[in-house]
């Protein structure tokens, strides 16, 4: 059963809408992530399932039961702020107890269920502290004991690690996944950081302008973007104008702009002449030198290096084409090699990993 | 031509130099001779002696009339405080609050026009509304609620209305930058938490308030306690406060000892609550930091 679902939201400020008619649905123990540009509603959308803002139109069911009238005290939902929200004049044994005590919970099961929240959190020495004697991370960490203490139906985070240092980050990452499986409990997660939705949830909801461009497990979002938005805002992608010049047999062939004929993956039937874009990923390119042979069944292009990113694990390369085109290509670093600027190379592809999108879908999807 | 270096420390003093002077001249100088004058011996028909005796002060707090009247000042005190404290809060709660600047500064601008009409037109405008044949008791006439007027003037209720308009600003203007700084997702925290509206405000808001609350309540106390041209006017004869007493005791009788004793005493008790206010403020300071 769901735990949450969302049917019809709508939300405007003024004349501007927020969100438009939002629907969505997540089960328990399932970890949703509301990821896109700042302003895209998604920190709205949080507000209404916290019953912080009301919806214009639209319902809000939290287990089975409407709770769209409800007021956000009567919600049963958990919440981490990206400021934390911590109560400055609280102890952080007495934040976490906050819940506890408002629901009336017996002393002595209240005193173990925020023993056994703070040591979830790794925080069970620091109960007499007041939140300023905590780091960025410790607060982080009571501000989270406090939101799953009292067993909410739905744990609701908005941008929560976006105040923390990057390797902090991470490691808040991994350990807040691995909190939300062991409690099961059925979380939104708003974030503008795509790393960070990609990474923690099981289910990705891309939002722009108010409206859901697509949702779908991180590695659908990733792969098969819906959306020209979806695939600009995830991940780098290396974009080629042009047209359909030919059909052979299942396959198009694609005249980019620049003059290069390239060869498209088998799909679904597409008229000599249609404008459109080919797309593909900066990692699905091959960079050969002089020596190295194109594997077969890849399209190719020649050109030079114009600049070299070395960042440790991977290496970023821009690459100018002769045709005039301009593509990124990400490889593999560590102990690998490092192809040096100025030199001569080819940029290869499996004609199977690029999408061609027609000009008029594009605009459809937008 | 020479150029005269000034030290960079001696910078700030020499800023604050022409308030200095004209606070020692005009005020710290004028307190030093009343200081010096409580301890003079009074004489029947305003003589004074230059002396060191206590006796002014003696007569003061030994005696049951007079330490009447510093005990209705301290009342009107806390009446004006307690007024401006249940009027003020909502106020400075919703004028934090608002989201719109254009409103929250127009309450300000109307918050503080009381402040910027002279106390003799405020007191009179007092005067007119609260007589016997005023708009108040008319009014109150014509719905039935009473029989005959009610005397409104010249009695301390009067007072406590009439200083409780003057002084709210002081009380809002000290809550709502507390109130201001307190971040709302607190009070939704709060809500998410199982806590209702009275209770978010109970746990957290107003503990967390405290201290401009403690600020706003010395300073409209203090600045009560030894208001004079309001109680003057507004309460008339009767009103017996120690600003009052000390006008009567310098320019009645003249009997300037025992006035400047008495005034020193007020002074004590406002310096001693302005320390107070201090150390209030002190603690805002600190709680914000969390």
């Amino acid at each position: 059963m769901s735990q949450l679902i969302l049917k019809g939201v709508r939300k405007s400020f003024g004349k501007t809408v927020a969100v438009h008619d939002f629907d969505l649905e997540v089960a328990q123990g399932e970890f949703v992530a509301l990821l896109g540009p700042s302003g895209c509603g998604k920190t709205t959308t949080l507000r209404v399932v916290a019953g912080f803002e009301r919806p214009d139109a639209g319902e809000v069911r939290i287990r089975g039961e409407s709770a769209t009238d409800k007021p956000p005290y009567r919600r049963d939902i958990g919440i981490v702020f990206q400021s934390y929200a911590l109560f400055p004049h609280m102890t952080v044994l007495d934040n976490v107890a906050y819940g506890l005590r408002m629901r009336k919970v017996p002393r002595g099961e209240c005193r173990e269920r925020v023993r056994t929240a703070l040591q979830l959190v790794h925080l069970e020495r620091l109960d007499d502290r007041y939140p300023r004697q905590l780091s960025g991370g410790q607060q982080q960490r009571v501000a989270v004991a406090r939101a799953v203490v009292i067993r909410p139906s739905v744990l609701l985070f908005d941008e929560p690690l976006s105040n923390l240092d990057a390797r902090l980050r991470q490691e808040m990452r991994r350990e807040l996944r691995q909190l939300q499986r062991s409690l099961r409990i059925a979380t939104i997660f708003v974030t503008h950081d795509q790393e960070e939705a990609l990474s923690m949830a099981d289910r990705v909801v891309v939002m722009n302008a108010g409206r859901i461009e697509q949702v779908g497990t991180p590695e659908e979002i990733y792969a098969r973007p819906a959306s020209p938005f979806v695939l600009a805002f995830i991940g780098e992608c290396n974009i080629l104008p042009g047209t359909i010049s030919a059909v052979e047999g299942e396959r198009g062939v694609f005249a980019a702009a620049s003059g290069a004929k390239l060869r498209l993956p088998p799909g679904p039937a597409v008229r000599p002449g249609t404008p459109g874009t080919l797309a593909i990923r900066p990692e699905d390119l091959l960079l050969l030198t002089a020596e190295q042979v194109t594997p077969p069944g890849c399209n190719e292009l020649t050109g030079t290096v114009t600049t070299v990113t070395y960042l440790g694990s991977v290496c970023h390369y821009q690459i100018r084409a002769e045709s005039g085109d301009s593509l990124l290509v990400y490889e593999q670093g560590g102990r690998g090699r490092r192809v040096a600027e100025g030199i001569s190379v080819r940029v290869a592809w499996r004609a199977e990993l690029a999408t061609f999108r027609p000009e008029a879908a594009g605009e459809g999807g937008a | 031509m020479t150029r005269r270096v000034v030290p960079p420390s001696a910078v700030p003093w020499l800023l604050l130099a022409p308030i200095l002077a004209l606070l020692a001249l005009f005020f710290v100088s004028p307190v030093a001779i009343l200081a010096r004058f409580s301890f003079y011996l009074a004489r029947p028909g305003g003589q004074m002696i230059p002396a060191w005796v206590l006796q002014n002060y003696t007569r003061f707090l030994t005696d049951s009339f007079h330490l009447g009247v510093l005990w209705n000042t301290i009342v009107l005190g806390l009446w004006v405080t307690a007024v401006c404290l249940i009027l003020g809060y909502p106020l400075a709660y919703s004028l934090a609050r608002t989201r719109s600047t254009r409103r929250r500064s127009l309450g300000l601008t109307i918050l503080l026009i009381p402040l910027m009409t002279s106390v003799v037109v405020r007191s009179y405008g007092w005067l007119i509304l609260l007589a016997s044949s005023g708009p108040i008791n008319r009014l109150l006439l014509a719905l039935g609620l009473v029989d005959h007027p009610l005397q409104l003037l010249f009695k301390p209720q009067g007072v406590v209305v009439a200083l409780a308009e003057v002084l709210l600003p002081f009380m809002v203007l000290s809550i709502m930058p507390v109130l201001q700084g307190i971040d709302p997702h607190l009070e939704e925290a709060s809500q998410s938490l199982g806590a209702g509206p009275i209770q978010t405000f109970r746990q957290v808001v107003l503990p967390l308030s405290l201290p401009g609350v403690a600020a706003g309540s010395i300073l409209v106390f203090v600045l009560t306690i030894s208001a004079f041209a309001t109680p003057r006017l507004v309460g008339g004869a009767t009103t017996h406060v120690m600003s009052i007493f000390i006008y009567d005791q310098a320019l009645g009788v003249f009997n300037w000892p025992f006035g400047s004793a008495v005034s020193m005493l007020l002074l004590l008790v406002v310096l001693g609550l302005t320390w107070l206010q201090g150390r209030a403020l002190e603690g805002r300071g600190i709680g914000g930091a969390g």
